[in-house]
């Protein structure tokens, strides 16, 4: 185990990082205010590029489909919502095709099937 | 004018980053492009190349400011991640081999040897600091010279804080013990 007086004290050592740390940091000095006015000129030297997205709903599609996303509270409220709004818009549905009965005597369901004449199936010819 | 944005996190000011603002980018510039630079050069040991590889990370935070998922990480925490691996990719590349340019070339400006002495304290520490086990190195590096809090320390290690915190714990121990023979030059130097 060393010896801890020959060591330097955990202030001595927070001293020695904060004064390293300020030099670096030094925004009044010449190099680092050159680097730094460098750096705020990039705007003008260089074009933003468009961002592309085929639309809302490609980008939409694009955002939910992140796994990340998908598995995270907000993705699991919206995969729950989601399921809740198609949910009900099928008990709607469902309850308005209810009203209205279906006469079952227009269908005929083997007319398809058996489309042509009567005759070409008669025993007779 | 960049007063005012002074109160604005750093995801809002890549927000207007977005919708063209160069106002929102300089103020960016001003808060990390130091901190930056020196993460750079610790991970590049070349300012040349450290001033290059965050040069290149600006242009790409201004060119294609989308790259930026609000959602995912806080800002510092991204863009720590796109500087170090620019930096590291670029050393592959390079496999620096040679000291740098006019590493030899003798410093004559006024008070040159002043700062060549604190430089030279400086490279104790930073020596010190590299003999440590990486994730130890890493952790001092991002509390004690990056500036960053605990907090988004332990996001950039993927660690959580109590772990982030331990682990610093031990790297304070063992940088104290390896700058041991160092004591007296750091501090007739910093203190």
């Amino acid at each position: 185990m060393p010896d801890e007086k020959d060591m330097l004290s955990d202030k001595e050592l927070d001293q020695i990082f904060e004064k390293v740390r300020t030099q670096e940091y030094d925004t009044q000095s010449l190099d680092n205010r050159a680097f730094l006015n460098q750096l705020s000129a990039i705007p003008s030297m260089h074009q933003q590029q468009e961002v592309v997205t085929d639309g809302l709903p490609g980008s939409l599609i694009e955002k939910w489909l992140v796994p990340s996303f998908l598995l995270s509270a907000r993705g699991l409220v919206s995969q729950g919502a989601f399921a809740l709004v198609l949910l009900a818009s099928g008990i709607v549905t469902g309850l308005e095709l209810a009203e209205t009965e279906p006469d079952f005597d227009d269908y005929d369901i083997s007319a398809s099937l058996f489309g042509g004449d009567a005759s070409d199936y008669s025993i007779d010819g | 004018m960049q007063d005012s944005r002074q109160d604005i996190s750093d995801e809002a000011l890549v927000a207007q980053v977005c919708e063209g603002n160069s106002q929102a980018f300089a103020c960016l510039v001003d808060r990390h492009g130091l901190r930056f630079r020196a993460i750079a050069m610790r991970t590049c040991k070349d300012q040349t190349l450290a001033e290059e590889m965050v040069q290149e990370a600006f242009v790409k935070l201004w060119t294609k400011p989308a790259a930026f998922n609000a959602g995912k990480a806080r800002f510092t925490t991204w863009f720590h991640r796109v500087v170090v691996n620019r930096c590291l990719d670029e050393l592959r590349k390079k496999k620096l081999e040679a000291l740098p340019e006019g590493y030899d070339a003798v410093d004559e400006r006024p008070g040159a040897q002043a700062e060549l002495e604190a430089e030279g304290s400086k490279a104790i520490l930073l020596s010190a600091l590299n003999r440590l086990p990486e994730r130890q190195k890493s952790a001092l590096s991002l509390s004690y010279l990056d500036g960053y809090s605990n907090m988004e320390a332990a996001e950039i290690m993927e660690l959580n804080l109590k772990a982030y915190e331990s682990l610093l714990v031990r790297a304070r121990a063992k940088m104290r013990e390896e700058l041991k023979a160092e004591k007296t030059d750091l501090l007739s130097a910093y203190a």
